[in-house]
């Protein structure tokens, strides 16, 4: 136990040599909460308007402008949804609807939601936005409205990671 | 299929913080659940001693050491390697005897066997960027191509330090032993307390191309360039063999150079011979001590006209420019600079360079002029022509005010690979414009804002921790987290209406996330280095000037705090000391909380309730209780008997009454006045003062009940709305949680008119709170933010495609269809 702590430790340690300025975070945080108000699963993703400029670049083309062109925020927020997944512990797809996006500051913001399915025990998720780009990008997703917090961390080589409530 | 749950990582991490805690909390309290919020930080913090005292300053025998280096070296841009020869000087200021020395070798983090990269390595292909496709975890790992590049630059290229001799000042060498990025000199004799000694390294590296290896410097190369072979920007840092720090709180800094943990260093005085092709052009910390042997008389006019410009002046147009890069020499020139007083020595060089230069006067004794200057390639283009100097000046305008006047005599932004990387008096900046089709260059409105933004990020960085020289391998957050809330500042005097800074609510999602460490965790352990090390430590500071301190505390305390370090090596306990004992204010509970532990932000308003005085005068309070028991709802019972027109005996027999139909429980009888009497007179003058005021003014009294759900202990902020539609403030000092964390009540008394309607926790969003649904009481409906999203119309100005509707063509007046609305409207 304590050697294979340290060897994730290091491994962990490694994976963000960024530096001193931290414009670009590479950092994205969603939340899926449960809102028992609507009955629906609600999926905020919020990035760093500074980083989706710069990988909007890479994604699309070298031109794509986030903050004035309302078509690359569309293919973003496409983008976004493409590469976030949610599934039953069984395996089932819970697909999600787009509900939009928005500038807001510093941030850009992405919308998904889903009907609250009956006897949901737990989640399965994949978050690979801006992942392949970046190899040291970690998007934290926190799920809220079931109980205290929990945190799912998508960075390295997690796949699919399952939260249980 | 590989699928792992979150509870492994949890279980972990918790085994994690419990080693970490069990060695910092000596004192338990093992009875009941008490958790003292307030515990002073004494017992955690280092025992003051003469060399940092107990007030957060220097001691009265604070010692560093000084180190300084007279360095000559050479760039050989076609094999881009770097070979050069150091005398060190190194002065023992410490009390004790040293047998050898430490010395960093930092570009070893690039060999094959460094700690970085066998670490590396552990995860195999699945390190960086490998990725299992979404949707079908099945389909093999891929990997990406910038880490292929960068396992085939590695293994092409012999990298690292070749270390060709140590001598000392007599020439005979010395014995040295090289521990990864570490390297062990041997003295001779052991130094002692007071004595210097010189010795000389040889050393030689070949260069990383930045983009492939992503370090914090190397070269840059651009093919397209017309010069046959291209051209190179080199960005010249950690390139020389530098001592380790050694500390009165540490003695030697050994901590290996793992890439994140950033550096250590001792002040001293540089002179540096750059010798590099002619048609470079350099820029280095310190001053150029050589114009005349390496600039043109019309450089050198130039650099004058610019100390008294109003805009930047070029000392090396883009026209010049570009005819350098287009051409090449095999001369060569030796640039030399002098630099005072530093802590480290980065430098630049490429014939792709143009050079502006702008002076600020910046008055005082310190240093009255500063030369800020930049240097880019044509692809910085206008942006860095319009933005860079003037970012430069701009900072070292705020940042005085809140610290102390910029000491060095050049203040300096390159243009290069490197996305933003601070060294004293000069600083490396990525932004760049695009070449467009057209030939032109243009750039978008976020690359101006990253411009604007690292520029004074990076020139911030000279003043911390350059100048006030915290430990950044041990703790990011005392440069970071201190520069990232400076440079909000900064920002926000550029121009508010760009989102600079740090909002408390920008950090709420990471506080209230599971999987954290404590701001005060050793750099390389950081699991999330951006909102650990910038945003959070950036927020608290936020929350302690604007909601706790106020800034006329806070600004008072932290420009002494930068005064006192200006120059020396403070640790966190000296910043912690000094913000309290020079503002006056016990805030152990707030370093305790911020920085000490992961607690977050969630107070919540749970219950209000309304009390009224008993006047003990029998005829008011029994008229009240008379009210009160009408007030009631009547039983369902006797409602629903009514409704079905149940008739009742009193009704069918309104012949027969007696003195209780007439007067109820409350009615009031001498019996009960004369009691009331006796009560008056049993009381002393001043009770029968106070109650008969207190009756007078029948004022409301609440009490309102907080609990504290996050943990952290914060200030309450309240706002009390009253029926009349006014509204009232309230500061609750966090003291008010000090013997009961959890809960706590308020009473709170109103004039009698001043009915409360509701009370809000945090209406600002000013305290980082992550929960704002329990902020308010009577509960309100807080729509989430996607409910938030689907209500409002989208009003988002940013989003317009301003550049291509400014193409449209203003419709002329003749338009028939128009003028038909027109009519039609009027």
């Amino acid at each position: 136990m304590p050697k294979s702590l340290y060897i994730l430790l290091v491994s962990l340690l490694l994976i963000a040599a960024t530096p001193a300025f931290a414009h670009q975070q590479k950092a994205a945080e969603s939340t899926v909460l449960f809102n028992k108000r609507t009955g629906q699963m609600e999926v905020s993703h919020r990035f760093y308007m500074h980083d989706t400029e710069h990988a909007v670049q890479s994604l699309f083309d070298k031109n794509a402008d986030i903050i004035s062109s309302k078509k690359t925020q569309q293919q973003f927020a496409d983008y976004v949804a493409q590469q976030f997944l949610l599934q039953t512990l069984a395996g089932t797809n819970l697909p999600l609807i787009d509900v939009g996006y928005e500038v807001e500051g510093k941030f850009f913001w992405v919308y998904q939601e889903a009907v609250i399915p009956s006897a949901l025990v737990g989640v399965k998720m994949f978050n690979g936005a801006l992942r392949e780009l970046w190899p040291t990008q970690i998007n934290m997703v926190n799920i809220e409205g079931k109980g205290s917090v929990r945190t799912l961390y998508f960075s390295e080589n997690e796949d699919w990671l399952v939260t249980k409530f | 299929m590989k699928t792992r749950t979150i509870t492994t990582f949890a279980a972990l991490l918790l085994s994690l913080s419990l080693t970490s805690s069990a060695n910092a909390t000596a004192i338990q309290q093992t009875k009941g659940d008490f958790k003292d919020k307030f515990r002073q930080l004494e017992e955690v913090l280092p025992t003051p001693n003469v060399y940092r005292n107990a007030a957060g300053e220097p001691g009265e025998n604070y010692w560093q050491q000084q180190v300084d280096y007279k360095i000559k070296v050479s760039l050989d841009e076609a094999k881009r390697r770097l070979t050069g020869s150091e005398k060190i000087t190194y002065q023992n200021n410490s009390p004790y005897k040293l047998k050898y020395l430490w010395v960093q070798l930092d570009q070893n983090i690039f060999k094959d066997d460094s700690i970085a990269n066998a670490a590396n390595n552990f995860g195999g292909i699945g390190r960086r960027g490998p990725y299992t496709k979404a949707g079908d975890a099945k389909t093999p790992a891929k990997i990406s191509l910038g880490e292929l590049r960068r396992q085939q630059f590695m293994a092409d290229n012999e990298l690292g330090y070749e270390i060709s001799a140590i001598k000392d000042s007599k020439g005979k060498k010395l014995n040295f032993t090289v521990v990864g990025t570490q390297m062990r000199i041997d003295l001779p004799k052991p130094l002692k307390s007071g004595d210097d000694v010189v010795f000389s390294i040889d050393f030689a590296f070949n260069i990383v191309e930045e983009d492939a290896v992503s370090a914090r410097s190397g070269y840059e190369h651009f093919e397209k360039d017309e010069r046959e072979g291209g051209n190179d920007i080199f960005l010249l840092a950690q390139w020389f063999p530098r001592l380790h720090a050694y500390t009165d709180y540490e003695g030697w800094n050994n901590k290996e150079f793992l890439g994140r943990g950033e550096f250590t260093l001792e002040f001293g005085d540089y002179e540096v011979e750059i010798n590099v092709p002619a048609d470079h052009i350099v820029s280095a910390t310190g001053v150029l001590t050589n114009p005349k042997s390496v600039l043109t008389s019309k450089q050198r006019q130039r650099l004058e006209k610019a100390k008294t410009a109003k805009r930047p002046v070029f000392v090396v147009t883009e026209e010049e420019a570009l005819a350098n890069e287009k051409e090449g020499t095999n001369k060569r020139k030796t640039w030399k600079f002098k630099a005072d007083n530093v802590r480290d020595f980065a430098w630049a060089s490429s014939r792709k360079f143009m050079w502006d230069a702008k002076g600020y006067k910046q008055g005082g004794d310190d240093m009255p002029f500063v030369m800020a200057m930049s240097f880019y390639p044509k692809e910085g283009g206008d942006l860095w022509k319009k933005y860079s100097t003037e970012s430069v000046i701009h900072t070292m305008d705020v940042y005085s005010r809140y610290s102390f006047d910029y000491p060095y005599p050049t203040a300096q932004s390159v243009n290069g690979p490197v996305g933003g990387m601070e060294y004293p008096m000069i600083t490396f900046n990525g932004p760049r414009t695009e070449l467009q089709k057209d030939g032109s260059r243009t750039y978008s409105q976020a690359e101006k804002r990253f411009l604007i933004g690292v520029v004074i990020h990076e020139v911030g960085h000279i003043y911390f921790p350059m100048v006030v020289n915290s430990d950044e391998r041990q703790w990011t957050w005392m440069d970071e987290g201190l520069n990232s809330f400076l440079d909000g500042i900064a920002g926000r005097e550029w121009d508010p209406t760009i989102p600079w800074g740090v909002e408390p609510r920008d950090i709420t999602g990471y506080m209230k996330s599971q999987n954290q460490v404590p701001i005060m965790t050793q750099s390389d352990s950081v699991l999330r280095l951006g909102p650990n090390a910038y945003t959070k430590p950036a927020a608290a500071l936020n929350i302690l000037r604007e909601v706790i301190l106020g800034r006329e505390l806070f600004d008072f305390a932290f420009k002494e705090y930068s005064e006192r370090w200006r120059f020396k090596r403070p640790t966190p306990s000296d910043f912690f000391r000094t913000m309290e004992e020079a503002s006056g204010v016990d805030l152990d509970w707030f370093w305790r909380g911020w920085f000490y532990s992961t607690d977050h932000v969630d107070i919540a308003i749970d219950k209000v309730y309304q009390m009224r005085l008993d006047t003990h005068n029998p005829d008011i309070d029994y008229g009240r209780l008379r009210q009160i028991e009408a007030d009631k709802p009547s039983s369902l019972f006797v409602e629903r008997n009514k409704t079905e027109g149940k008739e009742l005996w009193v009704d069918r027999n309104s012949d027969v009454t007696d003195f209780y139909d007439t007067n109820d429980r409350f009615t009031v009888t001498n019996k009960e006045r004369n009691k009331y009497n006796k009560f008056l007179k049993g009381l002393k003058p001043w009770e029968r003062k106070t109650l008969e005021r207190a009756i007078k003014e029948d004022k409301n009294y609440y009490v309102l009940e907080f609990s504290n759900v996050g943990g952290l202990v914060m200030p309450i902020l309240l706002e009390l709305t009253y029926k009349d539609g006014s509204k009232d403030s309230m500061y609750i000092p966090a003291e008010i949680w000090r013997r009961t964390p959890k809960q706590v009540r308020k009473l709170i008394v109103t004039d009698k008119e001043k009915e409360l309607a509701s009370v809000a926790v945090d209406p600002g969003w000013e305290t980082a709170d992550v929960d704002v649904e329990n902020n308010h009481y009577p509960r309100q409906i807080i729509p989430s933010r996607v409910e938030a999203y689907k209500a409002k119309k989208r009003t988002d100005k940013v989003s317009r495609d301003i550049m291509k509707d400014i193409k449209t063509e203003l419709k002329a007046d003749k338009d028939p269809k128009q003028n038909k609305k027109d009519k039609k409207d009027k």
